[in-house]
């Protein structure tokens, strides 16, 4: 069965809970009433009982002491609410007892059955039920040497006719009540959910194309919806910017695939469009190579970051000499761009980390390859490694000037250039320093870069040392 | 016609000016910087340009923009990397006349430039006709009483010029600036070089191009 929503849930309980309470109020005021009423009737009685004993000593004939009995009730009660009934134990039989013109058969049955009171004493009971209940005092006394019965009932009928009045009102009323509590609880709570059905709405018709945090900005919310919205929202312009970096990185990397295409295309068909001598050819065949390499080299890099991408750790880590790699990979790539004698070894303390070596090589080779091209021509580019108990630092020094502390950071961003232009003067994919970030995260560090005008340029790679432990 | 073209990756721009120069009707003017080419755009009356976007220094767009709110006429060409709609709606709303995408066709390219030439004239037809003259801007031959005439380069460049400018007086100055590039080393006296050798081939008593004392050329028969 679908469970209830929570809105009839509420309103049910609040039902139920009214009812209740109706109900004990109903209850406990009955009981009350009924207490007091009988307290009354039992007074009543007393005081009907005392003036009806007395009325034998005032008259001898029967008639006498009904007439003085009637006389009684008259005054005491209401005539419609009382009955009597007396006799003389010695009494012939033929001759019955004498009953209040409007006797009931409560004297015949009810009162048959109880056990007559000793004599001077009186009992009292009740007898019947609802509208026919009575109370009921015998009371017997010796008048004259004769003994003297007389019953007298009294019947609270018309209190109990009342009471039954409150108690329906009060059912009647209190349902109502209950009823239209739990109504106006359920459209309460229904305007409450509102603003969770308007948002699951807005959010039903955002997409990877209109994704930001405008559409949940202007919804207004009450207080305890704030923050859900609110995060809701966050969590809009978090995935909107991802996207966006996500959108940036595919221009970004179709630009920089295209460019070197459209040149390398550009120069063959310019070639072709002449007839040209053998070293018109020649140049044009070298030109496009260098842009195959260029296109190489990026396709390559595109394709590692995309696998790192979805590497979350290293499958199987070896432990690899960093201070081995570094030495070797700074060496490869300053012979690579033809500058061997521009680096320099510093401190290569003999640590090792646990990694992928083909990783940490490309890793120093980017790092090293930035130096090189992007600090001053000719300038030295120093690298080190050292270590102590809890990390190892790989650092690759320029004597570069100082870097904007606003670009340091961007510098890392996939395909970001200190110039818009993209150009490629300096042959670089724009993917080096992210993809070295990427490979030093993967190996559980970090790069960071210091950089200032006296001091020049540090990329510092940090990462965790090998511990017996990680060597598994 | 003279061509600018802006575009910072130097073998891309070189290799279009190539072509473009190969094409007999163009002089061709590079820059390979975003500032340089906004200054070189706004301060020369060319023909056509050819503008990449990404550019250093000045973004191509702003430069798009410049060019509109200084009111020049010259047609524009999009050239960039950016294939995205959003990009090509942004670069022609911009005031930008054609839009291609690297890397593309020469042949392509060629064939805008002409185009957008030809229309910036007037002129929507790639035969271009002036009196007994049919010029074929494609093939660069001279039709003149059922003969075709392979004209030097120059010479061509001149009557084409005249040709898309019909009817209306033609400076010195405007041709010197309309046929040469910066690299060009040229003399005003030239021109009246070329403009006799052209009269001396199909208009030997001066009706066809006509000379304005003092004012330039204006080629068009004049009302007998």
């Amino acid at each position: 069965m679908k469970p209830l929503s929570l809105r009839w849930r509420l309103s049910l309980l609040v039902i139920l809970v009214l009812i209740a309470g109706f109900a004990v109020i109903a209850l406990v005021a009955y009981w009350e009433m009924d207490e007091s009423m009988q307290r009354d009737a039992r007074q009543t009685l007393a005081a009907l009982m005392t003036a009806a004993l007395g009325s034998p000593d005032e008259s001898d004939s029967d008639a006498g002491i009904q007439a003085e009995l009637e006389s009684i009730v008259r005054a005491t009660t209401r005539r419609e609410s009382t009955r009597y009934r007396f006799w003389w134990d010695d009494q012939p039989a033929r001759t019955g007892p004498v009953d209040s013109p409007e006797t009931h058969e409560i004297f015949r049955q009810a009162m048959a059955a109880v056990e007559p009171p000793q004599v001077a004493q009186h009992i009292y009971c009740r007898v019947g039920r609802g509208k026919q209940a009575f109370g009921v005092v015998w009371a017997r006394k010796t008048v004259r040497g004769r003994i003297f019965n007389v019953q007298v009932a009294y019947s609270n009928r018309y209190a109990y006719n009342e009471m039954r009045e409150f108690r329906n009102i009060i059912l009647i009323l209190g349902g109502a009540v209950a009823l239209a509590t739990g109504i106006a609880t359920s459209l309460v709570i229904l305007a409450g959910l509102r603003p969770i059905g308007r948002t699951a709405r807005i959010v039903a018709n955002i997409s990877a194309r209109n994704m930001d945090r405008s559409h949940l900005d202007s919804l207004p919310v009450p207080g305890e919806l704030k923050l859900f919205v609110q995060s809701l929202s966050d969590m809009l312009e978090r995935l909107h910017l991802s996207m966006q970096a996500q959108r940036r990185f595919t221009a970004d990397a179709s630009h920089e695939l295209r460019t070197p295409l459209a040149v390398a295309k550009s120069t063959l068909q310019a070639v072709r469009n002449r007839p040209r001598d053998a070293a018109e050819y020649e140049h044009a065949i070298d030109e496009v190579l260098l842009d195959l390499r260029r296109m190489e080299r990026l396709v390559a890099q595109l394709l590692t970051l995309a696998r790192l991408d979805n590497t979350p750790h290293i499958e199987s880590p070896k432990t690899v000499r960093l201070d081995v790699v570094a030495a070797k990979a700074a060496a490869a790539e300053t012979a690579n761009l033809g500058a061997p004698e521009r680096l320099a070894l510093g401190t290569l303390a003999a640590v090792s980390v646990p990694g992928e070596e083909g990783l940490l090589t490309m890793m120093v080779g980017n790092l090293v390859r930035n130096a090189l091209v992007h600090g001053p021509s000719g300038g030295t580019v120093t690298v080190s490694v050292e270590g102590d108990d809890g990390e190892v630092r790989l650092g690759v020094h320029d004597e570069g000037g100082a870097i904007p502390a606003g670009t340091i950071e961007k510098l890392f961003e996939r395909f970001y250039r200190m110039d818009a232009s993209r150009s490629c003067d300096t042959g670089g994919t724009g993917l080096g320093l992210a993809l070295a970030r990427e490979i030093a995260r993967l190996h559980g560090g970090d790069v960071s870069l210091t950089s200032s005008p006296a001091g020049g340029t540090t990329f510092t790679v940090r990462l965790p040392r090998e511990t017996p432990d990680t060597r598994t | 016609m003279r061509v600018l073209i802006v575009e910072d990756e130097a073998r891309l721009a070189r290799n279009i000016a190539q072509v473009l120069r190969e094409e007999v009707s163009f002089a061709v003017d590079i820059s390979n910087d975003g500032e340089d080419g906004q200054h070189m755009a706004l301060t020369n009356p060319y023909d056509l340009i050819i503008l990449d976007l990404m550019l250093p220094r000045v973004n191509g767009m702003d430069i798009l923009r410049r060019l509109r709110a200084a009111d020049n006429p010259a047609p524009v060409l999009v050239l960039t990397a950016r294939d995205a709609p959003a990009d090509m709606v942004a670069g022609l709303n911009a005031g930008g006349d054609d839009y291609l995408t690297k890397p593309f066709d020469m042949s392509v390219l060629v064939a805008r430039c002409r185009a957008l030439v030809r229309r910036s004239h007037g002129k929507p037809s790639a035969v271009v006709e002036a009196g007994p003259l049919k010029i074929d801007t494609v093939s660069h031959l001279v039709v003149y009483e059922d003969q075709s005439i392979l004209l030097p380069a120059l010479e061509y460049r001149l009557l084409e010029y005249l040709a898309m400018r019909q009817g209306a007086v033609v400076s010195k100055t405007e041709l010197i600036e309309h046929l040469y590039g910066f690299e060009a080393e040229n003399f005003s006296n030239v021109i009246e070089v070329y403009i006799s050798s052209l009269r001396k081939r199909f208009d030997p008593d001066h009706r066809l191009i006509r000379t304005v004392r003092g004012q330039g050329y204006i080629l068009g028969e004049a009302p007998a």
